[in-house]
């Protein structure tokens, strides 16, 4: 931990990204309008100094500066939902999978493989057709998908590592599989699933956005940073801040993602030291 | 060979600039290499001899700074040459064989590829012409079968057969200067001496300058006309070899020398009651192809092999790579399935179920060859020592365990003060203390050592020997010591088992196996790693 806190790319992001956080749950409340507030004379206008707009409308005449804040909450929500789930079945299916070897591990892969296969939007409108649409649906389904490739990553490592002469010592004492795999597999995984939680992330919030895009998503007036940089796409030319303000709170988030997770990633391996 | 030198290194200092903060690695280091000369250039692990050989060739990252010094090849200055002057020397007049023969051949290329490379770069041949060359150059180092080898890829050849190739790619080009860094340390005792033969030979052909960095003495003392005995980044000692063999002025140059495992071990008693027994121990691997994975034969790793060992006794098994001798230590502690009976105090341990085993778990440790492998790395040592403890005495208070930890620390002299590091931390030596920290904490009846020494210098080797002879006297240890080193078996084991191929080739009292061997294998090995160092006398043994 004290190794975390010198790092100081990495206090600078957890602090920026605590900020926005922040603001994401607790700015809608404390600024008192509602995100569908439209402004009926102020439709589609710049940002103000005047604190009406400091993040200026969209075309609809709604107010940018909460509708971001409201995306926030929904895109880090999703990230941090789906990247938790995919973390966990993921690093134990992997680890597993690799571990245990043989036919189990065929077996455990191929499944992999067959839901590799499955159309993740076929998948996803299925889901809607029985289930209903619901924001909870797009966590599960994103979560759903990507622990395949954390599954896959962890394997590697696990096919790696159980050769290695620790693990055979370890066996020599007497430690159990279970003991094995979580004192001596995962903990040695740990560097390269770090980077790919940090690359999972944006992935995510991307994911969503691609899926509010085709209105299987986040229902108006409810947004996302996804939905907001697509609308804010459209009118690139026209009004460039309604791209800007949610890009921006985005491009923030990720790149601080990334920086905590490379100072994660050296504060846990004790070679760095 | 009063010739003027060919190769002069005058006052090098080599630097390494790294985030934490620069590193000398060589510090004022002199010498020079004439015509026809062998220098061998000696140290154990650190002591800047390969870094001092890299950068003859310019061949060290860039983070390798020369603060001062200089390296003239033929009165030419190698420091700060341009990239295009040095091209014209690297691999032309001046050749290197590496240590690794696997890892220094490309695995995509055929060897005929590789080497002719060499040739067209510096020859400007075209293919005709380097294929005849190449094929010439193969059968100068003994490849066999030379025309079928030339479109085989790395990993089709043996380990020695590779060698042999990096030799030849070396050769082509008819250098003055060979720099050899260790090319026999990756490779058994019979193929070393069959390679040290080939480049003496040669050497002699060519009338070729070597330069030759190694940590083997005995190899040094056939082989080498001058001797530079480096330590920590200097030279402590330079001379004919002759005179500093007979007459070693510096200390450290005596500690070498005298880095022989020694003594022997006395069998323990006749009725010593028997520990372990194994008979008919099998591990076949399967060899599956054709449709269906169907088996198709099998690799007999160890086929049908039967020991006994008693209390307190020391059993050597020696054999060269790929004889079996680890496999069949595997199998007798069930850390791999086998056939076979084997038994432990009495009992039947072979068909006991993982749960079955753990209790006798403690009782039969085992030490690795790998002392940078065998620790985990995001483990600190007191953790790594305190495992055992956790699992077959979970109920052993937070202290107690500490305490215990301590213990076995101070046991294999590692100070205990430092059991919150990380293994990392530790030099080669101390991890393999730490290791075998790690299983004597349990207070283990058996201990399987698997190339215990092997990795490690020496110097080293013969204090981790006497830490593991001490230790046998004080708990009346049995010991099955697995080996290719045949000096450090014989200062170890009262008992040899020679293994090849799997199988037993020769099994006897060590006396008996090193004064009178039966079988032509064995005669084969002890030639092999002795008479290098026998031949001319002065060896000690």
């Amino acid at each position: 931990m004290r190794r975390l806190v010198r790092n100081r790319a990495t206090m600078v992001s957890l602090i920026l990204l605590a900020l926005i956080v922040l603001a994401s749950f607790l700015g809608p409340v404390l600024l008192g309008t509602e995100i569908d507030d439209v402004y009926w004379d102020y439709m589609g206008g710049p940002p103000t100094w005047d604190g009406q707009h400091w993040f200026g409308t969209d075309s609809n005449g709604r107010d940018l500066l909460i509708r971001t804040l409201y995306g926030g909450q929904i895109s880090l929500t999703v990230a941090l939902v789906a990247t938790f789930v995919s973390l966990i079945i993921g690093v134990t299916y992997g680890a597993i999978s690799g571990y245990v070897g043989g036919r189990t591990d065929n077996l455990m892969m191929r499944f992999v493989d067959i839901l590799y296969s499955l159309p993740f939007m076929f998948l996803v409108i299925l889901m809607m057709v029985v289930f209903g649409r619901s924001i909870l649906l797009i966590y599960i389904a994103i979560g759903a998908v990507e622990w395949l490739d954390m599954a896959r990553i962890v394997r590697g490592q696990t096919l790696a590592l159980k050769r290695r002469e620790f693990v055979a010592a370890a066996h020599a004492l007497g430690v159990s599989d279970t003991g094995i795999l979580l004192r001596h597999i995962v903990p040695n995984a740990v560097g390269p699933v770090i980077v790919y939680v940090t690359l999972t992330v944006p992935k995510v919030i991307l994911l969503e956005s691609f899926l509010s895009f085709l209105g299987l998503g986040v229902q108006e007036p409810m947004t996302s940073w996804g939905v907001l940089i697509s609308e804010g796409t459209a009118s690139m030319e026209s009004a460039p801040w309604m791209l800007f303000f949610p890009a921006l709170f985005l491009a923030v988030t990720l790149f601080c993602l990334n920086f905590i997770g490379d100072g994660l990633r050296d504060a846990l391996d004790p070679k760095t030291r | 060979m009063a010739e003027q030198p060919i190769l002069e290194v005058e006052n090098l200092h080599v630097d390494f600039a790294l985030h934490t903060g620069t590193v000398s690695a060589v510090k004022g280091v002199s010498f020079s290499l004439s015509k026809g000369e062998t220098l061998a250039l000696v140290g154990e692990s650190g002591s800047g001899k390969s870094v001092t050989a890299l950068s003859i060739l310019q061949l060290l990252p860039p983070v390798a700074r020369y603060p001062q010094g200089s390296i003239r090849y033929d009165g030419q200055e190698m420091l700060g040459a341009r990239p295009g002057t040095l091209q014209t020397i690297r691999g032309n007049r001046v050749a290197m064989v590496f240590q690794e023969p696997m890892t220094s051949l490309n695995p995509l290329q055929t060897v005929e590829q590789q080497v002719a490379e060499v040739l067209t770069e510096h020859r400007g041949m075209d293919r005709k012409e380097a294929r005849a060359r190449v094929l010439e150059l193969f059968r100068l180092v003994g490849i066999p079968d030379a025309e079928r080898r030339l479109s085989a890829y790395p990993h089709e050849l043996s380990g020695g057969q590779r060698q042999r190739v990096m030799i030849a790619m070396a050769l082509a080009c008819e250098p003055d200067v060979l720099i050899a860094d260790e090319p026999t340390t990756a490779l058994d005792v019979t193929i070393q001496a069959q390679i040290m033969a080939l480049l003496k030979d040669l050497k002699q052909r060519f009338g070729m300058a070597m330069l030759f960095i190694t940590h083997d003495l005995g190899i040094v003392h056939h082989f080498a006309d001058r001797v530079c005995v480096m330590r920590l980044g200097e030279v402590v000692e330079q001379g004919s070899t002759r005179e500093v063999f007979a007459n070693p002025q510096h200390p450290y140059t005596r500690e070498l020398l005298d880095a022989e495992p020694h003594g022997h071990k006395e069998p323990p008693p006749e009725d010593a009651p028997v520990l372990l027994e194994a008979r008919d121990v099998k591990v076949w691997f399967p060899i599956r192809g054709g449709w269906f994975s169907r088996v198709t034969g099998h690799v007999k790793a160890v086929d049908r092999i039967s020991l006994t060992l008693r209390e307190g006794q020391t059993l050597g098994i020696v054999g060269e790579s790929g004889s079996g001798k680890s496999t069949l230590g595997k199998a007798i502690l069930k850390l791999l399935d086998s056939d076979g009976r084997i038994r432990f105090e009495g009992a039947a341990i072979d068909g006991l179920s993982p749960l079955q085993m753990k209790p006798l778990r403690r009782k039969m440790q085992v030490v690795f060859q790998d002392p940078f492998g065998s620790l985990s790395p995001r483990m600190t040592i007191g953790e790594v020592i305190a495992e055992g403890l956790k699992v077959h005495e979970p109920l052993m208070s937070a202290r107690q365990r500490e305490a215990a930890v301590i213990q076995a620390l101070e046991e294999v002299a590692i100070d205990p003060g430092l059991r919150n590091r990380y293994p990392h931390e530790f030099s080669g030596g101390q991890r393999q203390r730490i290791a075998i920290a790690r299983a004597m904490v349990l207070k283990p009846k058996f201990l399987l050592l698997d190339e215990p020494t092997s990795a490690l210098d020496r110097s080293v080797q013969v204090k981790v020997v006497d830490l593991l002879k001490a230790l046998q006297r004080k708990y009346g240890l049995t010991y099955l010591f697995i080996s290719h080193d045949l000096a450090v078996v014989r200062a170890m084991a009262d008992e040899v088992i020679v293994m090849q191929h799997g199988r037993v080739v020769e099994h006897g009292r060590a006396e008996q196996i090193f004064h009178h061997p039966r079988q032509d294998y064995t005669r084969q090995l002890l030639a092999a790693s002795f008479d290098l160092e026998l031949t001319d006398g002065a060896r000690v043994a």
